[in-house]
């Protein structure tokens, strides 16, 4: 395995709280979160959250169910990432962006932002060209399309499969 | 970013979806008091674990939350 370097944890798209790890006593202590493109960040110190939760429970409710979706994402993740092949792990990493992302239009689900291989190595734990390659797998087993740099997804029930969901579930 | 923007913002949360938007306006001015919204350009870094306080960060784009580590004894901040 290699040395230290970047790997994206999330993709956080406009209007997604961030920041309720620092509410607990656990800390990832090399990640950060940056803007991808130029942005306005609105910024709530925890005394207001905390003040807030109490006048408003069911936003403390929300955030604990939250927290918790947040969890078995990066669960997931980890183990696609320590215990999958690039291909499955880029399968997986493809159904949680169409989740997150996905346009339905007939026929196939796109996903609007333009991935980069290398942006999506990082996102996985794997490089460039590992990236190309799964992608040549994936279109060879109709799962999904690439169109000038766009991905569409054809078939999710073959993308599962290549991400080892339909086992996992059987 | 002006107020409805702010509030259309606010309202796209889903820990604050149930709040009506009057409720939103109220969050929002107590924010706008506090100096809480922050310009940044692409790739501009807004969380680091070394921030002392928590905070609760709403992007109105795109982000990315990232690691350097990636083996368990190494560690630095590269980037920020």
């Amino acid at each position: 395995m290699e040395a230290s370097r970047e790997f994206t944890l999330e993709v956080l798209e406009a209007g997604t709280v961030f920041g309720e790890v620092a509410f607990t006593a656990h800390r990832l202590r090399d990640a950060y979160a940056q803007a991808t493109e130029p942005s306005i960040v609105l910024a709530m110190e925890r005394a207001d959250v905390e003040h807030l939760i109490q006048q408003k429970p069911q936003v403390g409710i929300r955030m604990i169910s939250l927290l918790s979706e947040r969890l078995h994402y990066y669960e997931t993740r980890m183990q696609d990432v320590t215990l999958k092949e690039v291909p499955a792990r880029l399968a997986s990493l493809i159904l949680f962006l169409i989740e997150s992302e996905g346009v339905k239009r007939p026929g196939e689900i796109g996903i609007p932002t333009r991935y980069s291989h290398e942006h999506l190595g990082t996102m996985i734990g794997a490089n460039r060209e590992a990236v190309t390659r799964a992608f040549g797998r994936l279109q060879d087993e109709g799962a999904l399309q690439i169109r000038r740099r766009f991905i569409y997804v054809e078939d999710v029930e073959a993308l599962e499969r290549a991400a080892g969901r339909l086992l996992e579930e059987e | 970013m002006n107020e409805e923007q702010q509030i259309k913002l606010l309202s796209k949360v889903d820990i604050f979806e149930s709040l009506p938007e009057e409720e939103l306006r109220g969050i929002l001015r107590d924010l706008l008091q506090r100096n809480a919204e922050i310009n940044l350009g692409g790739g501009e870094v807004f969380y680091t674990p070394r921030q002392p306080d928590g905070k609760l960060f709403i992007p109105s784009n795109r982000a990315g939350y990232e690691s350097t580590r990636w083996k368990p004894q190494e560690s630095s901040l590269s980037r920020c």
